[in-house]
């Protein structure tokens, strides 16, 4: 999965320090929105109240429809608040500073390893966006997912909250398709217990029963089908969970020392990073499973096809028992095998029993309790119902001047929007940006020095025995280094970012831009060996670019002159040089000097190092 | 002349399906690199170091005792290239030692060095894939047979510093003219017999042929008698090692599978039979840990029997059977013969190399030096 790693240790201070720091910056552009948004409410309330004292007429009506208002209905309201808080408390816990870095190579790789390979192509393309925009993708993130959370809380009713659940639909399949590789639906050791069908749907679906009509809620026929295809989707897990060979029976593994899935898993959790108290808990677990498998295996497939079956069947005191029999199931799994979901610095949600356990909760009160009829709560101002223009004005003066409340709540769901504009923006931006930040290769390298100094000169040969020196380049603008022929590692990832910066270049610019290497090698530097290495790069087909050889004092020379040192390494270790780049600009002075590490050479160290360098190519090539 | 062998056939493995009752199969393996030679300048052994379970921090080490010495000595350092890939060596019997590095990690070719001296090494022009087995003439032609990345093997030839030519391709050409009694499936070994007169060594198809071709121009022809007759015992017989001096051609030769798996070194001029060792009983699952030379002209084998258990076999020539040594100490990777009548083991753990030498009687072995080794954990690895 190529994408899916930065390849920068977690816990980068650049990256760690550029994302709080954007956190900062863009929390004080929310903050402002939403003092503006009070601000005007409290200023539009202040008129109208300096009206209605003035004796000026109001609102020639009031919204059409208002008769038939309800209160909300309980199932409604209960997933509105629970994964508004829900969407806050995960926008909080991507702003954890691992998140950055950790995300990728913490959450999203291994959701997607075991899946096929289509599902990691997906999965790699939203990886990719994440690795190659490590600061402006989380940051976008926390945005996002604390501005749906704080619309679904204030937009209780209407257009508004609508599309709130509308908003937390769409992130919710981004999140389960690209973050959680779908859930691990099509991975072996689907589980319930694991986590199945990924907490991420959960969200989607319940922003999608927040997004319906309200009037459906009214009535029992949509809890009762969410009730059904909740029971059905358990009665499938209390199968799959029963079906033999996956390891879920058996406290250790047939003929091994392995424990058996489930106990494996929760060792593994009791390794992440957690208060001892709760790894201590999973650990006990772990060993009960170890040494019960069968009896633990039988209780969950009981549990989960009883549970189940009630759903389906839907008789009302049937369904008392088994939601809170589920509760119960869920919150034990949740702490015992899910680990709490959000421990461990990558955490990013609190997993799936509290989601499905909502969507259960909220299906069973759609059942049980209908929505009371109005009057007594009317604090609903369908704005967007009104049918022209006067009505609407006289709607929002009317709201304005009857129900502050509710208007105080549309102005702050507006300001939610503007909250989750505030990550989306950036985010598509970045997703629309094919080359990796340079912040990454900053991360990796340091900040370019900017210089200004004439470059010394060299005399060598080209791959071709062609004879080059710095004067014959004057002119162009130099793209200089220095690689090991016979080097297994870094220098054929530089050669590759010097040809993925010149590809960076338009046209015009490349014709006046060189990409040269020197050879770092005092034995390997024949042509033989500089072509071969050209080979393997596909250097060849660059029309700029120039690998340089001569014999050893030339070489020694040129080494000297930009301070590259070339040593034998004992044991077998290949030669180690120093990895500089330079830019020459046409009148031959050096103008900025750049740390050539390639890093682990993963997609987004390789792009951002040819992003600074192509950068740093068009400066000097302006300054001439 | 000698060549030392590559990657090859191994045995003492799994049989895959035999196509008939008196046909076995041999099962393909990697023949290990580890192994020592002679030179006028010395003898030089090519041993793996470092923490072997991790291939970027395996470094393999190129020792030399001096003709006239007495201590090893690490000229890894020289090669100026990572060698986590593994070493191949080939010397002419004379002052020249070739040493093929394979790739490994972002590298895709061999770098080829030589030397004369020891001290200063000079490149041979690049091979384009993995060596498998590289051989050199006392004309100073290498012949090289190299596996490239598509897994297709080729036999290449340079002389006098030039590009590699290619000799030899696939083994297509065998089923036809002089190639079809053997059937090869798989190009083993190369050797020089004569100034552009390379020989290769293959595993053939079919059972009881020996699978050792004579290049004649652009021809191929097979090289000693084709057919060992009973001695192969109706098996098929795979080449994993050749060596090639005063026209005499000498061949490692694998046969037959499973409790049946023997080595026999056989001997063979261009237009004669070969002669044959007395067969080398392999155990089911034994391995090889090193093949190479041994004085005047014979061959060793040191393979592992079960986990642990090293075992030193030498055979001296044609109609001899295979001496057993004492089972050289644990950790052993090759063994060396740097004098007269001096066998010494050279055992690797860690960074620490230690030399035995076999001696005493009852013969046993005892340690004689202690090399450290700078190995550079992690030079080989990305950051």
């Amino acid at each position: 999965m190529p994408g899916m790693s930065s390849g920068l240790n977690a816990n980068n201070p650049t990256i760690v320090a550029a994302f709080q720091s954007l956190l900062y910056h863009q929390g004080i552009v929310a903050l402002v929105v939403l003092v503006v948004m009070a601000a005007a409410w409290r200023a539009l309330r202040m008129l109208e109240l300096r009206r209605a004292l003035s004796g000026a007429p109001g609102p020639a009506e009031p919204w059409p429809g208002a008769s038939a208002l309800t209160t909300e209905a309980p199932g409604r309201r209960l997933l509105r608040v629970g994964f508004g808080l829900l969407w806050v408390l995960d926008g909080i816990l991507q702003a954890q500073p691992d998140m950055p870095l950790g995300m990728t190579t913490g959450v999203m790789q291994p959701a997607a390893a075991s899946s096929p390979t289509w599902v990691q192509h997906v999965a790699n393309a939203g990886a990719t966006v994440w690795s190659f925009h490590p600061v402006e993708a989380p940051a976008s993130a926390v945005w996002i997912q604390v501005g749906i959370g704080l619309w679904l809380l204030v937009a209780t009713r209407g257009t508004w909250s609508r599309l709130a659940g509308v908003a937390a639909a769409i992130w919710g399949t981004v999140v389960w398709v690209f973050g959680e590789a779908f859930g691990g639906l099509f991975a072996p050791g689907l589980s319930w217990l694991y986590g199945a069908p990924g907490a991420a749907l959960a969200y989607a679906l319940a922003g999608v029963l927040v997004a319906l009509p309200e009037e459906w809620w009214a009535g029992r026929r949509l809890p009762r089908a969410l009730l059904r295809a909740l029971g059905s989707f358990l009665v499938g897990m209390a199968l799959l969970q029963a079906w033999p060979g996956r390891g879920f029976w058996e406290g250790h593994l047939p003929h091994s020392a392995l424990p058996g899935s489930l106990a494996s898993m929760s060792h593994r959790m009791a390794l992440t990073p957690q208060p001892s108290v709760l790894s201590g808990w999973v650990s006990a677990f772990a060993g009960f499973d170890e040494a019960h498998g069968f009896a633990v295996n039988f209780f969950v497939v009981t549990c989960l096809a009883l549970t189940g079956a009630a759903l389906v069947v839907g008789r009302r005191r049937a369904l008392r028992y088994a939601v809170l029999g589920y509760w119960a199931l869920s919150l034990a799994d949740w702490v015992l095998v899910q680990d709490l979901g959000f421990l461990g610095g990558v955490g990013t949600d609190p997993n799936s029993m509290v989601p499905l356990a909502l969507l259960v909760t909220a299906a069973y009160l759609g059942v049980t309790r209908l929505p009371a009829p109005g009057g007594a709560t009317a604090t609903v101002v369908p704005l967007a119902r009104a049918q022209s223009l006067g009505a609407r004005l006289g709607g929002w003066r009317l709201a304005l001047s009857r129900h502050p409340g509710y208007f105080l709540r549309s102005v702050l769901a507006l300001g939610s929007v503007g909250i989750v504009l505030l990550g989306a923006v950036p985010m598509a931006l970045a997703s629309a940006q094919p080359n990796a930040d340079p912040i990454i290769a900053q991360a990796l390298n340091g900040v370019p020095n900017v210089t200004d100094f004439p470059a010394r000169t060299f005399a060598l040969v080209d791959q071709y025995g062609r004879p080059v020196s710095l004067r014959s380049l004057r002119g162009s603008t130099v793209a200089l280094t220095f690689l090991d022929p016979v080097c297994t590692n870094d220098c054929p990832l530089i050669a590759r970012y010097f040809r993925q910066a010149d590809n960076l270049l338009s046209p015009a610019l490349r014709r006046r831009v060189e990409m040269v290497a020197i050879v770092a090698n005092p034995v390997y530097r024949t042509g033989y060996y500089v072509r071969e290495f050209d080979r393997q790069e596909g250097m060849q087909h660059l029309a700029n670019w120039l690998y340089l050889t001569g014999p050893l004092p030339a070489l020694q020379k040129a080494w000297a002159a930009y301070g590259i040192q070339v040593s034998y390494e004992p044991g077998g270790a290949m030669i180690g040089h120093s990895e500089l780049a330079f830019v020459i600009d046409a009148r031959g002075r050096v103008r900025s000097v750049l740390e050539a590490s390639p890093g682990s050479g993963t997609q987004a160290q390789t792009s951002s190092l040819a992003f600074e360098l192509a950068g740093a190519l068009r400066t000097a090539a302006r300054g001439h | 002349m000698l060549a030392a062998a590559g990657a090859a056939l191994s045995i003492g493995l799994p049989a895959t399906a035999a196509a008939g009752a008196t046909r076995a199969r041999a099962a393909l393996s990697a023949v290990p690199m580890a192994t020592s030679l002679t030179t006028t300048l010395g003898t030089w052994a090519s041993v793996p170091m470092g923490r072997l379970g991790q291939p970027l921090n395996t470094f393999w080490q190129l020792f030399l005792v001096p003709a006239h010495g007495h201590r090893w000595a690490d000229h890894a350092g020289q090669l100026a290239v990572a060698d986590n890939g593994g070493l191949l060596m080939a010397g002419a019997g004379g002052r020249s030692l070739v040493v093929a590095v394979r790739p490994s990690d972002q590298l895709r070719f061999s770098a080829v060095v030589s030397t004369t001296d020891g001290r200063s090494w000079g490149p041979v022009p690049p091979l384009n894939g993995t060596v498998a087995s590289l051989a050199t003439g006392a004309d100073g032609s290498d012949v090289a047979l190299v596996r490239g990345p598509g897994g297709q093997a080729a036999v290449l030839a340079s002389s006098g510093g030039n590009a590699w030519r290619t000799l030899l391709s696939g083994t297509a050409w065998g089923r036809r003219g002089a190639g079809r009694r053997c059937a090869p499936e798989a190009l083993t070994a190369v050797a020089v017999l004569a100034p552009g007169t390379p020989v290769v060594g293959t595993a053939c198809t079919r059972p009881g042929t020996t699978g050792v071709f004579v290049a004649h121009g652009k021809l191929w022809a097979p090289f000693g008698g084709a057919h060992l007759g009973g001695r192969a015992d109706g098996s098929v017989v795979q080449v994993l090692s050749l060596r090639a001096g005063g026209g005499v051609v000498s061949a490692l030769f694998a046969m037959g599978t499973g409790r049946a798996s023997r080595l026999a070194e056989g001997w063979g001029r261009v237009h004669g039979p070969w002669r044959l060792s007395a067969p080398l009983a392999m155990a089911p699952h034994g391995s090889l840990v090193s093949v190479g030379p041994a004085p005047r002209g014979g061959e060793f084998v040191l393979y592992r029997v079960g986990r642990t258990g090293l075992r030193l076999a030498v055979v001296d020539g044609p109609g001899r059977r295979w001496r057993s040594l004492p089972p050289p100490p644990a950790g052993t990777a090759t063994v060396a013969f740097p004098g007269p009548g001096v066998v010494e083991a050279l055992a690797a753990h860690g960074s620490t190399m230690t030399v035995w030498r076999l001696g005493g009687t009852p013969a046993h072995w005892a340690p004689v030096q202690r090399l450290h080794v700078d190995i550079l954990y992690g030079s080989s690895n990305l950051r």
